[in-house]
């Protein structure tokens, strides 16, 4: 089987070239088949609790349930994320992709959040509301050229920040000329569920199983407080309490007559009942991970450096995107009790138009980083791309981080 | 198969959203139009333009084409649709003043599933290849899109020949009827999209740009020009194949009255049968060797009043069936060129020569805003006792006449009664209804069958009945016992459309 060479990313970049590159993979859970797997949890609208993510999909010509493991958005964040980290970890090449980093100082600390992770990357308002050697970032000349930044000529984008580029970025607050980059990497993971249809054969949606939870406190199953002993054990307890949490207890606790008690639950004493109400792991027969590498989203970029040169730097992005996709399809820890292991090696396809499509070997790390340094090298050379790491350090707004609270992320 | 452009989801997904976000259940002409304008106006093919880009001549020339020429057709592929109560919470990447923080990340909830699961591929279909060099920047262009509707559902597109399953109907009335009414790109569509791109693309003022301290997203510019609906139908299924074939119609000299039918039609039974000679076919005889399985339907015999349609009068119908030979339908073609008179006790008539006329274009179209029903002509005559077991009604025996005529057409279980049940329960599941089946009180059967089975009661009626599918609306036909010798013709009866509609309810 062809690995795929620098040579098949120039093609994939020039006009006539590849739609886009697939690659499919059938996991298992890591304890086996008859194990099952914690698919993401989600917010459920309207009411308390969390719930899964079912959708109707077809597995060949059957019509299946399957549910959602990991989302388009998160496998997206694990591939950033996956770079990220390489650049934390000073990684010699990956240090070299351009990046924006925004520093917040918080009790005397001093925080980093780079483009790579924030939900926007560069179009991001923690870049905005920054600032960059004291001035507004949004007045700089280096930010302006970054938002202004086309199709017909995305070359500082690509210098500053192409991870935009390749995962996708709106610049949506802006009142024209709005930078829109649809991310040219999209991926998945479903597991299908067992079908189960009703009497006119329509598929019956299927009801998650429920496991139960406890908890055992043997110093005593009930221990109430009172007023004082709730309010000074809250107290002690408070840099490791929400703010809305230790509020509540605060105020439960003032509710307290003299000479009254109550559970004090809600500070982790005293037992719980077992409850039916928690959402247990979910059987899949077949669990898929899909990603798409669109060439043609790539394609619709342009760099001010010719034909050939364009080519070129649009396989520099190719070999960027396939960079995170390796580093992130080599981790398969997705959350607690959701190990996945590979039951069978990735299928990875380009396609040749006209219906032709050619077998390429799946890549690892190490054949990831060798393709994107040659594809660098071959940039440098034919398109004076000009990579350096670090491109913008941002001051951030010290008005947000003062604002920011703790939330729970349910997605 | 079709001239197509063909679009397969690479994730099995189409997700789009038309309207107010209400789900899009399949990606329009229009869509498809903006997607390849976008694909021409930024891809590689596209020519600089300022500091801009714009779609190449041979694009806009094959974009053009397609604002003239929209889909003749449209390919759906088997949908399932999507949605449900998850609900992902994400930051939107903008800050706000809200809530009791003074400055905080916009969090937002979107459905977590959303779009419509895809067995196959959507395709756009054209029944004339267009000009070589439209094919050719289509056949470039296509590749170059890489989603239709969001980033999350990508797509490979290209031209390819298809089939559709749903074809456009120029003449749609959109307020009735069904359909898919989809948008479609028309002229002008292009230039209104890039002029739309043109007029957001200019940079704010420096002052513009500055962040501000409660963000708002700024939607871009719906483009409604150069857009119409249109009806993408699923055509009719073909009626299946007429029991009788052709009609060979002579016009008659006389009136014939409708009590003397059954007679003058086996007085010209027996003069066609004279007039081949020996060896005339079973088919027309209706006499069959042992041991010979009969078909459905032998030549039939019939007369029209004085308005018969293709000869303007009175006339002489012979149905040719479907089960004959070539071979047989020669002889009789032949033979019944000589027929000029037929001797009759009741007074002789003569004929003209005959014209052949197909038996699925006998009768005129439906008139406007009515619907085919038909009515037996003048009477027809169950073909059967009613069957044990069971109630039986006049309207079940008609049932029963129309499954016989069109047997092919069905594959009943059991045998006698049990298989007359069925095959009437049967036509029902084709639509056949008798809405009215009233008894006709004569004393004297003979004015409505040949020959009489001591055994068996003649109930001659009149019956007002749709057909349901088995047939189209102009096809001649007969029902019952009589249908080969002057009974049970079928005559439009075309109803109101709303007294049918009524009915259904």
């Amino acid at each position: 089987m062809r690995s795929l060479d620098l040579a098949s990313l120039l093609a994939a970049g020039s006009a006539g070239g590849p739609s886009c590159l697939t690659s499919t993979t059938a996991l298992e859970p890591a304890g086996g088949r008859h194990t099952s797997v914690a698919p993401a949890k989600f917010a459920a609208r309207g009411k308390k609790g969390g719930v899964y993510a079912y959708e109707q999909r077809y597995l060949g010509d059957e019509s299946r349930y399957a549910v959602v493991v990991d989302s388009k958005q998160s496998q997206l964040n694990r591939a950033e994320v996956a770079l990220a980290q390489a650049v934390e970890d000073r990684h010699p090449l990956l240090s070299r992709v351009p990046h924006v980093r925004v520093s917040y100082e918080r009790d005397g600390a001093v925080e980093h959040y780079y483009d790579l992770t924030l939900p926007h990357r560069v179009f991001d308002g923690h870049i905005r509301a920054g600032a960059i050697d004291g001035q507004p970032t949004t007045q700089t000349e280096a930010y302006r050229a970054v938002r202004d930044a086309t199709p017909a000529n995305a070359r500082a984008l690509l210098e500053t920040s192409p991870v935009t580029l390749v995962f996708g970025g709106w610049d949506s607050s802006r009142r024209s000329r709005q930078g829109r980059w649809r991310s040219a990497l999209v991926g998945e993971i479903v597991g299908f569920v067992a079908a189960s249809r009703d009497q006119a054969g329509v598929l019956a949606e299927p009801t998650p199983a429920l496991r139960g939870g406890a908890r055992v406190d043997p110093v005593g199953m009930q221990i109430n407080l009172n007023k004082k002993a709730m309010t000074e054990t809250a107290t002690r307890q408070q840099a490791e309490l929400s703010p809305a949490t230790y509020g509540d207890i605060v105020k439960a606790a003032n509710g307290i007559k003299p000479g009254d008690a109550k559970s004090a639950s809600a500070l982790g004493l005293g037992g719980i009942p077992p409850t039916l109400d928690q959402l247990a792991g979910v059987a899949c027969d077949t669990i898929i991970r899909t990603h798409v590498l669109s060439f043609a989203t790539l394609r619709q970029m342009r760099f001010g450096a010719g034909v050939e040169g364009d080519a070129v730097c649009r396989a520099l992005l190719a070999a960027l995107a396939l960079n995170a996709l390796a580093r992130s399809d080599a981790e398969l820890y997705l959350r607690a009790n959701c190990d996945l292991v590979e039951a069978e090696m990735p299928m990875v396809r380009l396609d040749q138009r006209g219906g032709a499509f050619l077998d390429v070997e799946p890549l690892s790390i190490d054949a990831a980083d060798l393709l994107l340094s040659e594809a660098l090298a071959h940039a440098e050379k034919a398109a004076d791309v000009k990579w350096s790491g670090l491109a913008m350090r941002v001051t951030g707004n010290p008005d947000i981080v003062s604002g920011a609270v703790e939330t729970d992320d349910n997605a | 198969m079709s001239f197509a452009i063909v679009a397969e989801p690479l994730l099995g997904v189409y997700k789009g959203q038309v309207g107010g976000g209400q789900l899009d259940p399949l990606p329009s002409p229009a869509r498809l139009h903006a997607a390849l304008v976008c694909a021409a106006a930024q891809g590689v093919r596209a020519v600089a333009d300022g500091d801009g880009l714009r779609p190449c001549d041979a694009d806009r020339d094959a974009l053009r084409w397609l604002e003239a020429h929209p889909p003749d057709g449209i390919a759906v592929p088997e949908t399932l649709p999507n949605g449900g109560a998850a609900t992902a919470y994400r930051k939107e990447g903008l800050v706000v003043k809200e809530g009791r923080s003074p400055l905080s990340e916009k969090l937002v909830g979107k459905p977590a599933v959303t779009g419509v699961a895809v067995a196959g591929r959507f395709a756009w279909t054209w029944e004339q290849d267009p000009p070589e060099p439209v094919a050719a920047a289509l056949g470039a262009l296509c590749p170059e899109v890489p989603y239709l509707g969001t980033s999350e559902s990508p797509v490979r597109l290209a031209v390819a020949a298809a089939d559709p399953t749903h074809r456009l109907d120029r003449d749609a009335d959109l307020f009735t009827g069904e359909g898919l009414d989809l948008t479609v790109a028309t002229t002008g569509r292009a230039d209104a999209l890039e002029a739309a791109h043109r007029e957001t693309s200019v940079a704010p003022l420096l002052r513009a740009d500055a962040h501000r301290s409660s963000e708002k997203t700024t939607a871009p510019p719906v483009v409604t020009a150069g857009l119409e609906l249109g009806r993408y139908a699923r055509p009719e299924p073909p009626p299946p194949p007429t029991p009788w074939t052709s009609v060979l119609l002579f016009r008659v000299d006389r009136p014939i009255p409708p009590q003397l039918r059954v007679r003058y039609a086996v007085a010209v039974h027996r003069a066609l049968v004279a007039l081949v000679g020996d060896g005339a076919p079973a088919v027309l005889t209706g006499v069959y060797e042992p041991g010979v399985s009969r078909p459905s339907n032998r030549c039939a015999i019939q007369f029209l009043g004085p308005d018969a349609p293709h000869v303007g009068g009175t006339a002489l119908a012979l149905l040719l069936p479907r089960e004959a030979s070539e071979v047989d339908l020669t002889l009789i073609r032949m033979a019944v060129q000589r027929l000029r008179h037929v001797k009759v006790a009741a007074g002789p008539f003569g004929v003209k020569p005959p014209v052949e006329v197909p038996a699925d274009a006998f009768w005129p179209e439906p008139a406007v805003g009515t619907e085919r029903w038909w009515q037996t002509e003048p009477v027809a005559v169950p073909d059967s006792r009613p069957p044990r077991g069971g109630r039986w009604s006049l309207a079940d025996a008609a049932a029963l006449s129309v499954a016989l005529v069109w047997r092919h057409e069905f594959s009943a279980p059991g045998r006698g009664d049990v298989r007359y049940r069925a095959l009437a329960e049967a036509a029902a599941g084709r639509g056949v209804r008798v809405e009215s089946a009233v008894r006709v009180m004569d004393r004297d059967v003979g004015h409505y069958v040949h020959k009489v089975n001591p055994d068996t009661v003649i109930q001659p009626y009149r019956a007002v009945l749709s057909l349901g599918d088995l047939t189209g609306p102009r096809t001649i036909a007969a029902i019952g016992q009589s249908r080969h010798l002057g009974g049970g013709l079928l005559v439009p009866r075309d109803l109101p459309s709303d007294i049918v509609r009524r009915w259904a309810r």
